[in-house]
């Protein structure tokens, strides 16, 4: 992984876990076509997926390098690895980062699949009904719940 | 000439303020997570819009060709690796073109232990026919099953999944107990008193309402997939082609010349409906509600579909004696809508609350 890759995973993390191309860019001042450049990579690798209105999300692997990555120390108790502080390369301060049980592998922790295609978004099936069907539910149920 | 102008656009303009509503935005949405289909239901303007996809996919291996035919057909697929995955009536259609059984993310209401795909492929679906919330935090009520009392499982992670999906496309999301949301959307005018029943794919789930409070609610292991399973099995057929027929040609009033597979359908029908209601008696014996006056029987689902299943439901709660005396048995006016329209009625009237 490229340090510009993990930078992307980074600041991921920091948006929450998840964020559109523009925000990634916005935030790590990349152009926006080197962002995705690096974004698909990282969608390869299954650290990244997309959802279908086009948003990056961290998978757990992706947490898992960004955690891995950042640490400045490691312990271990009870078989739980807790994660310190991390520091990112910016020298903001990351959130700590929940108890990871260390018997979980790698492997348990990988995302299914991450798709890469779909044409979800094509003829999807609508129906429509007249509010008259609803809305004496909704009158009933605010008068009763008062 | 301007005088008369003046005097007829007047009249005009005051009935058109007069007869015009304005529509108002009803935020908050309804969804419903069945075995068989998932809906989402949201106010739109004047109408109520209902985005549904079917619980169901086939994996089959990349091929170009059958790529361009997906296309050419409005089949609805996902690309991974080297496998397409039909979803939806595609999934069916092909299924049975190629002799084989469809895979379900759910099974019996929750998220299938058994399929490693179910939990991607779900989220796709409710992020498809969801959409994108119209505020950050625009509430959605989500169907769950009620706890089973006939088999050994429970709906936690399966409610905590949607849950926190939900949550992550920035929604605030609460569940709400499928046998609710039929009382929700088909008992308004008894004041959400009565039984509500909904037949569906994966489970059975019935609820004993209050004035809007369940009194008794639970779930049944069984549903429409377990009669066509049952069937497939003693004709020697496909799951999916069983299911397909059943959805197009099943008439249960039918009496002459049955065949092989109406017959089976027929048999297994009745065999469900005597397990759904003689579970019910025991729970409203086991319950001692009272409620002050006969009851309003309501039945919902994909499963109630065919012709004469309603009645057989009431021949078969007939002869059950129920501990409540029965007003009325009906079947919703829109048996796959009803989960959805209860969701939504309890989603626009938890969002207007926020209002007030």
């Amino acid at each position: 992984m490229t340090p510009r890759e993990f930078e992307i995973l980074n600041t991921m993390y920091q948006l929450g876990g998840s964020a559109s191309a523009q925000a990634i860019s916005k935030k790590t001042g990349l152009s926006l076509l080197y962002s995705q450049v690096l974004s698909q990579a990282l969608l390869k690798q299954r650290l990244l997926e997309q959802t279908a209105n086009r948003l990056f999300v961290l998978t757990a692997q992706g947490r898992l390098v960004v955690g891995r990555r950042s640490k400045v120390g490691e312990t271990s108790a009870l078989g739980l690895t807790e994660a310190a502080h991390l520091v990112s390369r910016h020298t903001s301060i990351l959130p700590i980062l929940p108890l990871e049980p260390s018997f979980l592998s790698e492997k348990f922790m990988e995302e299914p699949v991450s798709f890469i295609q779909h044409n979800f978004n094509k003829n999807q099936t609508v129906e429509l009904a007249d509010t008259r069907s609803i809305q004496a539910g909704i009158d009933g149920l605010i008068s009763i719940k008062k | 000439m301007k005088k008369t102008l003046k005097t007829k656009r007047k009249p005009q303009e005051r009935s058109l303020s007069q007869t015009m509503t304005i529509p108002t935005q009803q935020f908050g949405k309804g969804l419903d997570v069945g075995t068989a289909f998932i809906y989402a239901a949201q106010k739109v303007g004047d109408a109520v819009a209902f985005r549904i996809e079917r619980d169901a996919f086939l994996d089959i291996p990349y091929n170009d060709h059958l790529k361009t035919i997906f296309e050419r057909d409005n089949v609805r697929y996902i690309e991974k690796d080297n496998q397409l995955y039909a979803i939806g009536n595609g999934a069916l259609r092909f299924a049975n073109l190629f002799q084989r059984s469809v895979r379900r993310p759910l099974e019996r209401g929750v998220m299938s232990p058994k399929e490693k795909e179910a939990l991607p492929i779900i989220k796709l679906i409710i992020e498809n026919v969801l959409g994108s919330h119209r505020h950050p935090g625009e509430i959605v009520y989500y169907s769950i099953p009620a706890e089973p009392i006939d088999a050994d499982f429970d709906v936690l992670y399966h409610q905590h999944i949607i849950n926190d999906f939900l949550f992550g496309l920035g929604y605030t999301p609460k569940p709400i107990h499928e046998g609710l949301a039929v009382i929700y959307a088909e008992l308004a005018e008894e004041n959400f008193t009565g039984l509500g029943l909904s037949f569906g794919g994966g489970m059975t789930n019935v609820c004993l309402a209050n004035l809007s409070v369940p009194v008794v609610n639970f779930s049944i292991a069984r549903g429409g997939d377990w009669i066509d399973k049952q069937v497939a099995r003693v004709v020697n057929q496909p799951v999916s082609a069983v299911t397909a027929w059943k959805e197009s040609n099943l008439n249960l009033d039918k009496k002459e010349h049955p065949s092989r597979i109406e017959q089976a359908l027929s048999i297994y029908y009745d065999i469900l409906l005597e397990y759904v209601i003689g579970h019910l008696k025991q729970e409203l014996e086991a319950s001692a509600a009272h409620l002050e006056k006969p009851l309003s029987v309501v039945v919902t689902g994909g499963t109630a579909k065919p012709n004469g299943f309603l009645k057989r439901f009431q021949e078969a709660l007939a002869s059950a004696q129920l501990p409540f005396e029965v007003e009325r048995v009906f079947l919703a006016p829109q048996l796959l809508h009803s989960v959805a329209k209860g969701a939504l009625i309890a989603a626009i009237a938890d969002e207007s609350k926020r209002k007030l």
